[in-house]
């Protein structure tokens, strides 16, 4: 199962978040070698995690976290709008409070089988497919290596935001993109993932226990 | 940048987007063929690269192209897919390429169909493979006399073409022909080591079990891949990518 965390639920997290920061310091810097500014001291944390951004959290059988996703807002201050523009060069860059954008996708390699990996891989994709369908969300936005392009274009409706371009500072290949999410796109990562059921899950703090209370003696009451 | 240098750019999204519109593979090659044409590309082709002995279905249901009808006739009757140096090539070589850099590595039987090629005015072209994921590897292939593009006209022109193969997956639904079980951590140490040619006795040893327990997990593989035999699964086993090659 992945866990989403969104501002309601936030205080529930918060042991977890901090092993996420770790995780995607192990990650980045560690498995992948992504030449990140803010990592530092074993922590990958930067300027847009903010208390807007959602994540996306997921465990192995024995409760480690192999696996995490964030997602941001795109009409405040994101990735491709601050860091990233001239990945954009086709004409815009989203901003709409049904975009979100998707970033810090990562998996560990660590102490997983490569069909392990390959698995933690894609609940991650649709446990954010799932949440975004049910949170409103329409349109995902991201940064993604052009290798991983058809992928994106193959299950998700993606159009290209600009020009594929090699990044100077690891010299690798990126595009910027965006991608329409839907049940039908989540049927086909569904049928190429071969993991049919449902992945995201939300658990929210007892506070909602009254809200949820009141709704239903409102509806006794009708 | 050569002559026929334009704006590429201008085009690409709004080719893309026609491309991803068509609901049929005739529809796909005319939206490919509205984005190519005045680029100076004269044909188009687009298609999956796999064994034709492996196929359930016609090749011609695989791919498309508009190349010259006898050609393409003759391509298929005489089995040129199997040997074909673009379609080799592709597979070793994953970024964009033209066809005389293919022709560089092709066998001698290769580069009699390049020969044959060129009388039917397919001399050169670009070749831009994709992948999605695994195995097979998809091709896109656009004949043009003088293939010189700067780096950027590239980068758009492979963009179209990876939509234009995605679409084409989606168009012939393909994900429903390769999709097959996930092998467990065991299963996928036992085929790597069938792989290699061992026996059923010689994996038991290497891998401390018994010979009966590795006949179980060989018996539960081929289910799984829906294979034949051994060798039909250690094919499937690298073409789904569950084992390295």
């Amino acid at each position: 199962m992945v866990d989403i965390v969104t501002h309601e639920n936030r205080s529930l997290y918060v042991d977890a978040l901090d092993e996420m920061f770790r995780l995607r310091y192990q990650v980045a810097v560690n498995e992948m070698g992504w030449p990140l500014p803010n990592a530092k001291d074993g922590y990958d944390i930067d300027e847009f995690d903010t208390e807007d951004s959602i994540y996306l959290l997921e465990y192995a059988d024995d409760g480690r976290m192999v696996a995490c996703a964030r997602l941001n807002p795109t009409t405040k201050p994101n990735l491709l709008s601050e860091i990233f523009p001239n990945y954009c060069d086709f004409g815009t860059i989203p901003k709409d409070d049904r975009i979100y954008e998707y970033s810090r996708y990562m998996v560990t390699k660590k102490g997983l089988s490569q069909a392990e990996f390959v698995r933690a891989r894609a609940n991650i994709t649709l446990a954010v497919n799932e949440f975004c369908l049910a949170y409103g969300i329409e349109q995902v936005t991201l940064l993604t290596y052009m290798k991983n392009y058809p992928i994106a274009a193959h299950i998700w409706d993606t159009l290209p935001l600009g020009t594929p371009q090699v990044y100077d500072v690891d010299g690798i290949q990126y595009i910027a993109a965006i991608s329409t999410l839907t049940e039908e796109g989540l049927e086909r990562s569904r049928k190429y993932s071969g993991i049919t059921h449902k992945v995201a899950s939300m658990v929210v703090p007892l506070t909602y226990a009254k809200q949820l209370a009141t709704s239903r003696q409102v509806k006794r009451a009708s | 940048m050569n002559d026929n240098n334009r704006d590429v750019v201008g085009n690409v999204l709004s080719a893309i987007k026609v491309i991803e519109a068509s609901d049929t593979l005739d529809e796909l090659l005319d939206g490919i063929s509205a984005f190519s044409k005045p680029l100076g590309f004269t044909y188009a082709g687009i298609g999956q690269i796999i064994n034709p002995a492996v196929l359930e279905r016609p090749i011609t249901d695989v791919g498309i192209s508009d190349f010259p009808r006898e050609f393409n006739d003759r391509w298929l009757a005489q089995g040129y897919i199997m040997h074909d140096p673009i379609l080799r090539y592709a597979l070793s070589y994953r970024a964009a390429f033209t066809w005389r850099e293919a022709y560089e590595y092709a066998t001698r039987y290769g580069r009699r169909i390049f020969d044959e090629a060129e009388e039917f005015g397919l001399s050169d072209g670009i070749a831009i493979p994709v992948i999605v994921g695994k195995y097979p590897t998809g091709l896109v292939s656009l004949v043009h006399p003088d293939p010189r593009f700067s780096e950027a006209e590239i980068a758009h022109i492979q963009l179209v073409c990876i939509h234009s193969y995605t679409r084409m997956l989606r168009i012939i639904n393909a994900e429903k022909q390769d999709r097959t079980d996930a092998l467990t951590v065991r299963e996928i140490d036992v085929l790597h080591y069938v792989a290699a040619g061992k026996t059923n006795w010689e994996i038991g040893k290497i891998l401390e079990i018994s010979e009966d327990t590795i006949k179980m997990h060989m018996k539960n593989i081929t289910r799984k891949l829906d294979a034949a035999n051994r060798a039909h699964s250690v094919a499937l086993g690298i073409r789904e990518g569950q084992i390295l090659p």
